[in-house]
């Protein structure tokens, strides 16, 4: 509801009516009956974080790309109900807002940097070959102090249009008519992080942090968190001076505020709008009611006694004195009765998927052997604990062409041939630690080609024009250095918004029986039939959210013969440097 | 007996008071309608009880485990990766590339070092001395050459070799995998959750029998023994942030037996598994066999401006040691005492933070 409103002035002699007494305060009691919205509360945002952990950024990655970016593409899209297909932000709709920039690495709490896996190696087009250099180093992790002194870390946060949005061309073509995809239209942020506040024996600025930051972030647009660290390479040269060094478990945190939203819900009469919701409340708010008890015309309005204006008004008092809330309580509970209206806010969950690969990228052939035989997946896997309800409205993943294998005078990187690689994102709910039943629920589910720009369930690709990618006068055929997909919701019944066709709403959360019977879920999407729905697996009892992410081989890798089918050529990049991110996007709730 | 009936007297939203028998003029009303109203219209932090919301700090990696030549060389020769992010939490000369100025912090984690604990018996690590003590002398270009060598020889002197006799730390060594974290404003831990996740040979690379290197997953030889894996969370010193003997320690997980966290106690039948897509190797549904370290409720609070360390170690210990099952061999082919490449360490940190204006 809106603002509490009174009359002005009660002078002293005025006749006191019951209208100027007790309008304000059932104004105040309407409010705090379920009705509190941000524009009632002090502190109107909730926060989120863009959380992404790096284990290892070898110097190998700044050698291949002089001058260039290890980068991150990421989206803060609307929710469901705010969503429009438009380039346009509907009316209404929150908008993140960046306030806060975290960075750290590991330099083993000494004022050095860590011998990276090429430290002592010279790099030169020989060695660039990834069949030769696998192996460890003996000296990877010492501390090199030397170098600590060298190193400038420049941060940025780029932006650029969405393809999803506004429609771009991905890049095609070879040489000099070849077409590069769009790269970055502006910059969100930049800061460099110097080597004298790396390299002191005290007041280290690591983690570092910059904070009161206020950058409006468009839901509708892209964002790329970018790293530089050029000097991580040693230039001195010769087999004993390269002293390259490595970032070793890169923490990046971009912390936002947004305005907190209604909580999702709905109801016994359409119990599909928000998949896999507890019975027991559907996700709906059950109000406390406070009453003013307003006395009739020409009584006296009394000081303390009932009706008296401090007996009325210690109602508003005691509750405020209590403390008011709202959002859910343990195991999806919701409130006997709640206060505030307003209780859910913005949130993303990054995952990183295929990242700290031996290369730092999956290249067909030297890495595909890695699984043994002829089998024609990659497979990745993570999980995350489920510690209070939210409610999922979109999952993305990222796919990148990133490379620190540059071009050697005769092999290069490049996409793998259109239609013979799909890569393949699930995200489940999961029942089962510590007991003697496992089953998952889908969530979402998507099997994408990073083939061309009109690949289904593109959102958006970009190309900064790394050199290792581009090899200028070498140009190579390449659509993107990164891009985004779209992951659609299980859809039952009801069809929900997004990027994609997909399914409404999906309520993450765990449960209890025996009073608070939160294990009976409203039912899902059917993973196999779409527009059906089907009573949950997980049965209301998930503990975990399970990501996971399958590089599949579209036909045998080998032939009969046992040789390379011809489309795995040796360096065709299945995942680039760095791997993947699959983002869960949605709601969380006010907890105590 | 007379029964006392206590009368809350306004406090919170106003100041004033109103009682019978003194006098309410409409000024006094007025200020306490209008105190209270701007209260509501405004209400602040203090007020609400669930101002909080949770963040996840979400980190993990499928490790590269080992590379039988591809392009050009054969199968059966083992080549690992590198053990990024896992470096010592020893920090000593012997640890050191270039001029060495003297260490700051002989431990980057503390009270987790073994090198003193009198019981872990064959399992001791003494975090000190060259990596790697092998045979043929610990000097450098020796070394080097070794690694730098292709094809057969290629790493044949250093502890990446398939010759798992002579190659392997001698002495043993804690390495640790840490994050760091910045928290400008106050914020409470809530939950934190280690997995060591065990996959199948579709995932991790190799096969996922009930044993490994003929002694059951995260259990020791000997049965329930030492148990060697640490978590810890550390929040600096505000007046020696650099000193790590003086952090503070927040969260101290030592000597948890791994047998005791296991995902899956009962054997459940995989094909009773309702699964998801897409769909992962066959035995490993359900993250069976894989460990899983989980604190909830933690209720640890961050101070304003609070630098957190997150660390996870694990020993490399002496040659041939397999502690808890951290490690793998399939025949003696491989080298048995990394424990880097034989599960994929996941987890998740759970923060909560409050509303802000």
């Amino acid at each position: 509801m809106a603002k509490v409103v009174r009359r002005e002035g009660l002078p002293r002699g005025a006749e006191l009516i019951k209208e100027n007494v007790f309008d304000p305060m059932e104004g105040m009691a309407t409010a705090l009956s379920g009705n509190v919205d941000v524009s009632q509360m002090q502190a109107e945002n909730g926060t989120f974080r863009l959380n992404l952990n790096i284990p290892y950024i070898s110097a190998k990655y700044f050698w291949a790309n002089p001058g260039g970016w290890f980068y991150v593409p990421f989206c803060l899209p609307p929710l469901q109900e705010n969503w429009t297909t438009g380039p346009e932000v509907s009316p209404g709709t929150p908008i993140p807002v960046l306030t806060e920039v975290c960075f750290s690495f590991d330099q083993r709490s000494e004022p050095a940097l860590p011998a990276d896996a090429w430290h002592k190696k010279v790099f030169d087009s020989v060695r660039t070959s990834p069949d030769a250099n696998y192996v460890s180093n003996i000296n990877e992790g010492d501390l090199v102090y030397d170098r600590a002194g060298n190193l400038d870390i420049k941060l940025a946060i780029f932006e650029k249009t969405q393809h999803a949005f506004y429609t771009q061309t991905a890049g095609s073509g070879a040489g000099a008519s070849a077409q590069i995809a769009p790269g970055a239209e502006s910059e969100v942020f930049a800061v460099t992080l110097p080597a004298a506040q790396i390299s002191a024996r005290s007041g280290r600025n690591n983690p570092a942090s910059w904070d009161g930051l206020s950058a409006p972030i468009s839901p509708k647009k892209t964002y790329m968190f970018a790293i530089n660290a050029d000097n991580l390479v040693d230039s001195t040269g010769g087999a004993t001076g390269s002293n390259h060094t490595a970032l070793v478990s890169v923490q990046v945190s971009l912390k936002f505020k947004m305005s907190l939203f209604v909580r999702d819900s709905s109801s016994g009469g359409s119990p599909n709008n928000l998949q896999n919701v507890p019975t027991a409340s559907y996700g709906a708010r059950t109000n406390e009611t406070i009453s003013i008890s307003v006395p009739t015309h020409s009584t006296v309005i009394k000081a303390d006694a009932a009706q008296g204006v401090s007996a009325e008004l210690g109602k508003i008092d005691d509750r405020l004195r209590h403390k008011i809330y709202g959002g859910y309580q343990d195991f999806s509970a919701t409130y006997v009765g709640q206060h505030i209206l307003d209780d859910a806010g913005y949130e993303v969950i990054a995952v990183p998927m295929f990242n700290n690969q031996a290369y730092g990228e999956i290249l067909a052939k030297p890495c595909w052997l890695h699984v043994r035989d002829n089998v024609r997946r990659y497979s990745d896997r993570a999980v995350i604990p489920i510690t209070h309800p939210m409610t999922i409205h979109h999952v993305l993943f990222t796919h990148s062409f990133l490379t620190a294998t540059p071009y050697n005078g005769s092999l290069y990187t490049f996409p793998p041939a259109t239609g013979k690689v799909v890569y393949q994102v699930g995200v489940g709910v999961v029942a089962g630690q510590m007991s003697d039943s496992v089953d998952y629920t889908q969530v979402a589910y998507a099997s994408r080609a990073a083939d061309a720009a009109g690949s289904a369930g593109i959102v958006d690709f970009m190309d900064l024009q790394n050199q290792a990618t581009l090899v200028k006068d070498q140009t190579r055929p390449q659509r993107w250095e990164q891009s985004i997909f779209s992951v659609p919701l299980v859809r039952g019944s009801v069809t929900g918004s997004g990027y994609d066709t997909q399914g409404a709403p999906f309520f993450v959360g765990e449960a209890a029986r025996n009073g608070y019977n939160t294990n009976t879920r409203a039912q899902v999407g059917d993973p196999s039939s779409a527009g059906s729905n089907i009573t949950t697996a997980a049965a209301g009892l998930e503990q975990f959210l399970e990501v996971r992410m399958r590089i599949l081989a579209q036909g045998d890798i080998f032939n009969a013969a046992g040789a390379w089918q011809s489309y795995v050529a040796d360096w065709a990049n299945l995942s680039g440097y760095g791997g993947s991110w699959v983002y869960i996007i949605g709601k969380k709730h006010m907890r105590t | 007996m007379t029964t006392y009936t206590h009368k809350k007297s306004l406090r919170h939203i106003t100041d004033e008071q109103f009682s019978e028998k003194t006098t309410v003029d409409g000024n006094r009303i007025d200020k306490a309608l209008a105190e209270s109203v701007d209260h509501v219209n405004n209400i602040p932090t203090g007020d609400v009880l669930s101002r909080y919301t949770e963040t996840k700090f979400v980190f993990g990696y499928r490790p590269s485990r080992h590379f039988a030549g591809c392009l050009t060389g054969t199968a059966g020769a083992y080549y690992y990766a590198h053990h990024f992010p896992w470096m010592p939490i020893a920090n000593n000369a012997d640890l050191v590339s270039g001029d060495d100025p003297g260490q700051q912090n002989p431990f980057v984690v503390k009270g987790v070092d073994q090198s003193t604990n009198p019981f872990v018996g064959v399992y001791a690590v003494s975090n000190s001395g060259p990596i790697p003590a092998v045979s043929g002398g610990s000097n450098w270009v020796v070394d080097f050459n070794a690694w730098d060598d292709t094809g057969s020889t290629q790493g044949a002197n250093d502890f990446t070799s398939g010759s798992s006799a002579t190659n392997g730390p001698a002495n043993g060594y804690q390495f640790a995998w840490t994050t760091s974290f910045n928290f400008n404003d106050p914020a409470i831990i809530d939950d934190l959750m280690i997995v060591l996740g065990i996959d199948g040979a579709g995932n991790l690379g190799y096969a996922s029998s009930a044993t490994i290197g003929g002694v059951a997953k995260f259990e020791n030889p000997g049965g329930a023994g030492y148990d060697v894996v640490s978590v810890v969370l550390m929040v600096d010193n505000h007046f020696s942030k650099e000193l790590r003997k003086d952090s503070e320690i927040e969260i101290a997980a030592h000597k948890y037996n791994l047998s005791g966290f296991k995902y899956e106690y009962a054997t459940v039948s995989q094909s009773t598994i309702t699964d998801m897509s897409p769909p992962l190797d066959t035995t490993s549904k359900g993250l069976k066999d894989s460990v899983i370290l989980r604190w909830r409720d933690l209720n640890i609070p961050m101070h304003a401006g609070a630098r957190a360390r997150l660390s996870i170690t694990v020993p490399w210990t002496k040659q041939n040691i397999r502690p808890c099952g951290l490690t793998y061999e399939s025949g003696g082919a491989e080298v048995q005492t990394a424990p880097f490449f034989y599960f994929s360490p996941r987890g998740c940190m759970t923060v909560l933070e409050e509303v802000v204006r």
